[in-house]
């Protein structure tokens, strides 16, 4: 008990240098002592007052500003570590500790995500098969529907190739022109609902009009 | 009820925000996912991630107001959460095809707070909270500090019918020994 008590006070007596007599160091002063009022010969005495130039004060404004930001975010930052240490401490938890809690978390995460991964790789696998087949399809789709298409328009050339030989050309324009005056065909004719011919064209008919006009 | 508008106003509501699950580990600080929609057939991995970003993504930010959430659309072929560490770890979880819950359910196991430490900080928070307490750590040092309530006797002696040397001692007794 008594040992303790000692104990204590030595621990006390080697860290606070305030109780520590050698470090004691009394105040000497050289002039006036601080509890002295203001000598008789500065009483009225108005200290001239410093006045910075402009540049300076602002140089100054923003040196103050910057050191104060930066001291203000250690102090923050400072204060941040240590209440968490405190808490880790109160928890019990070490940064090794920490760092297993990590590796168990990563290693659980890393079977789940193997897991995911071979699911995938089948799907994909599966997914590609699909594709494959329809890809295979889509191509004999093409195949046969190109078919078709060269089938009609070969029917198409065919049919004609066998027209062209009744084309007017260069050499049987003549021919074609008296067998055009020679057979004049009028479409002036009227049709009913059905598409039937009725009667004569129309010009004909006119015309026969007019001659019954002129013969009198 | 106001602002009760849009799709599913339920996720807005104070009783469901409270609800959710996820409470990340301090040293997370970021959460991002990455996830696709609007593309079609393509879309069947990315139906448990779309659920997760509608339904579970507002608690969990709730829960977790200092981790900055972040969500990647259309930017990937497969879902996945990546999660950032302070100390610059990262830890990557595949969600491809999986559903809402599976998803919440492997997030709390693995960087979530386990149920232990999360009892132990209400336990820490409400001895914080209860303005009863007092104490080392609380908003007060002492008892005294409430009006109304007997000053510490190191500043203000207590009353005398308090003191064990006015009620301990007979009367005569007391005399002697003061003298």
């Amino acid at each position: 008990m008594l040992g303790g008590h000692f104990s204590k006070i030595s621990t006390t007596s080697s860290f606070n240098l305030c109780y520590n007599q050698v470090c004691v160091q009394s105040v000497r002063y050289a002039r006036k002592p601080r509890w002295l009022p203001t000598a008789p010969s500065k009483v009225f005495r108005v200290p001239e007052r410093h006045v910075l130039p402009h540049d300076e004060s602002i140089e100054w404004q923003r040196l103050n500003n910057n050191y104060r930001t930066q001291i203000n975010s250690l102090r923050r930052y400072l204060i941040k570590e240590v209440e968490e240490k405190k808490k880790n401490r109160e928890m019990n938890a070490t940064p090794a500790d920490e760092e297993a809690e990590f590796q168990r978390c990563l290693a659980i995460n890393e079977s789940w995500n193997q897991d995911i991964a071979k699911m995938r790789t089948l799907r994909i696998e599966e997914e590609n098969e699909k594709r494959r087949e329809q890809i295979l399809i889509n191509i004999e789709n093409k195949v046969e529907r190109q078919q078709k298409q060269k089938e009609i328009v070969e029917e198409k050339i065919k049919r004609e190739q066998k027209a062209a030989e009744s084309f007017i050309t260069r050499e049987n324009i003549d021919q074609a022109i008296e067998r055009a005056l020679a057979n004049p065909i009028s479409y002036d004719f009227c049709i009913d609902l059905d598409g039937n011919r009725k009667g004569d064209s129309i010009v004909k008919e006119e015309s026969k009009i007019i001659e019954e006009q002129q013969q009198p | 009820m106001p602002f009760m508008i849009g799709r599913a106003p339920v996720r807005r509501t104070l009783k469901y925000l409270n609800s959710g699950r996820i409470v990340l580990k301090d040293k997370i600080k970021i959460f991002s996912i990455n996830y696709n929609v609007g593309l079609g057939f393509k879309n069947k991995v990315h139906e448990g991630a779309q659920a997760f970003v509608f339904w579970t993504l507002p608690q969990l930010q709730y829960k977790n107001p200092d981790v900055q959430v972040v969500t990647f659309k259309n930017m990937t072929p497969t879902p996945f959460i990546r999660c950032y560490y302070e100390n610059g770890n990262q830890i990557l979880i595949d969600i491809d095809s999986k559903s809402n819950d599976e998803i919440i359910n492997h997030l709390i196991k693995v960087v979530g707070k386990s149920e232990k430490t999360l009892a132990a900080e209400t336990l820490a928070a409400e001895k914080k909270d209860n303005p009863a307490n007092f104490g080392v750590g609380c908003s007060r040092k002492c008892m005294c500090e409430i009006p109304d309530q007997i000053p510490c006797p190191g500043v203000c002696p207590l009353p005398k019918h308090m003191r064990g040397k006015y009620i301990l001692y007979k009367k005569d007794e007391l005399e002697n020994a003061e003298v």
